[in-house]
């Protein structure tokens, strides 16, 4: 079987591209240096090659655009978003501190912290309930008035 | 996850190529030249095939030794402007004369671009280098931070490697790429990897994984195991298919049901083939890659054209290759005992893309 039929039935089946890989880069001519063209009947040998470079032909010199580049960044949040979300439980022993201290569950500071377990308390460290009704009140319609004036400023 | 089977589509079409790729060899025309004209090196990478140091015994080559074969030997009998010709390392921007070197290369016609791992490419010394000639460059740039810094050893070196493709990509008309190591420790991020490619404005990108060579056979910590190996594979096929970058894997080895879905050409090994190169030493090979013994002369002794048409008879017909695990392996034909880079000393195979892939 000719070169050329072998080249046309890769076509068909749909790698011309990975036969002749400039293919996608040229319109199946190359030209020699006098601008001659020269048609092809053997596969492009011109492969990436493991220690080599791309061959020049401008195809990847074109600059990203600002659209595609900020695309990737905004991706690259949701990707790390979506690594949080997908981590898994941590199991085990305390948490270390990195000179390997172990720290210090909340709990066991929790109990060391006084808590209040009378009535509410207004901000002045009066207690509520302590008031009459007629000083609540008053007290409400100073706070309210505050929070007007607040407001206006 | 089990590996992906090549359909009948796809294997009569990498049949017909391998009927095609005889022809190439049959013709074995000269289309890449690598000149491998230091090993000396400025980093000293956990991964480095080739196991180059900061200080070593080996000399580089004079560059008028190398223009001497160019101009005596090759140049007389092929077409530069179809001829790419490569520096290779070691770190080629340890040498002072590269300009010159580039200005000698391009005034004959040849195009030339360079590997570098960008820790020594300022901006000036990148525009010097435009200016010599300089068409296609590519730069290894292997992850995070933190990856990268512990892979190359030295803790400048992603934020150089980040300048010098930043310089790069504001070059008009220079043709780039980037690559990247996928080692365990990236794998879980390489599609947050893409996307930081992307957004520092990167176009194409070039991805290989570890075989055991050099200084990389020692660090069992880098290399993929097969489960690995196929999670890397799909993210390149399911890439290209997106395509906001261009990426390929490397040519490294035949990948079965991937082929002609995770880089642009079907599998095929050149060394030899289209593909020569001229080592430090004068030694005359395949690819730079192919670090065992295949010597096939050298320039010191040898005429290079002699030895590139007459020679490289272990390059150009595999059939020693059907041994050990290639012995009855049914992809034999499509693969041809894999890259010469894969085979050591004893032209045993070292590593097996397609096993991994099964």
């Amino acid at each position: 079987m000719k070169a050329k039929l072998k080249i046309a039935l890769l076509t068909l089946l749909g790698f011309s591209t990975a036969a002749c890989c400039t293919t996608k880069k040229t319109s199946g001519k190359e030209s020699d240096s006098e601008g001659k063209q020269i048609e092809r009947d053997s596969v492009d040998t011109r492969i990436m090659l493991m220690y080599g470079v791309p061959f020049p032909n401008g195809s990847t010199t074109a600059p990203l655009s600002d659209e595609e580049t900020q695309e990737a960044q905004n991706r690259i949040q949701e990707i790390r978003t979506e690594e949080m979300a997908e981590a898994p439980e941590i199991v085990g022993g305390p948490a270390l501190f990195p000179d390997g201290s172990q720290a210090v569950p909340l709990k066991d500071e929790a109990e060391n912290i006084k808590v209040n377990k009378g009535p509410a308390l207004f901000p002045d460290g009066r207690a509520a309930g302590a008031l009459s009704e007629e000083e609540a009140a008053k007290k409400v319609a100073e706070m309210e008035a505050k929070t007007e004036a607040a407001e206006q400023k | 996850m089990k590996g992906k089977k090549i359909g009948l589509r796809k294997y009569v079409a990498l049949k017909l190529f391998n009927s095609l790729y005889d022809k190439a060899i049959e013709k074995h025309e000269l289309r890449t030249l690598f000149w491998e004209c230091t090993l000396r090196c400025n980093l000293a990478c956990r991964h480095c095939g080739s196991d180059c140091r900061t200080d070593i015994a080996e000399k580089d080559m004079p560059l008028a030794d190398f223009l001497r074969v160019l101009d005596e030997e090759i140049t007389p009998n092929i077409d530069p402007s179809r001829v790419l010709i490569i520096f290779s390392g070691g770190e080629v921007l340890v040498r002072p004369d590269l300009e010159e070197a580039g200005r000698e290369v391009t005034r004959r016609g040849y195009m030339w671009g360079m590997v570098t791992n960008g820790m020594a490419l300022t901006r000036e010394r990148l525009y010097s280098l435009v200016n010599a000639g300089l068409r296609s460059i590519s730069i290894s740039f292997d992850g995070f931070e933190n990856i990268h810094n512990h892979i190359r050893g030295n803790r400048l070196s992603f934020e150089r490697a980040r300048t010098a493709i930043r310089n790069i990509i504001d070059i008009e008309g220079l043709t780039y790429d980037v690559i990247t190591c996928v080692t365990p420790q990236l794998l879980p991020r390489l599609e947050e990897w893409k996307e930081f490619l992307i957004s520092e404005g990167i176009r194409s990108w070039r991805i290989f994984s570890i075989f055991p060579a050099g200084r990389a056979s020692k660090d069992g910590s880098l290399h993929l195991d097969a489960e690995q190996f196929r999670t890397l594979m799909e993210f390149v096929r399911h890439t290209r298919r997106e395509g906001r970058i261009e990426l390929n894997y490397a040519c490294e080895g035949f990948l079965g049901g991937y082929e002609a879905e995770v880089r642009d050409h079907f599998y095929m090994c050149n060394a030899g083939v289209s593909v020569a190169s001229i080592r430090v030493n004068g030694d005359i090979s395949g690819c730079t890659s192919v670090r065992a013994n295949y010597t096939q002369g050298n320039i010191y002794r040898d005429r290079f054209w002699n030895v590139w048409q007459h020679r490289f008879e272990k390059f150009r017909n595999r059939e020693w290759t059907r041994c050990g695990e290639c012995k009855d392996c049914r992809v034999w034909d499509l693969c041809r005992g894999g890259g010469m880079h894969l085979r050591d000393d004893n032209g045993e195979l070292m590593y097996c893309h397609y096993n991994m892939l099964k």
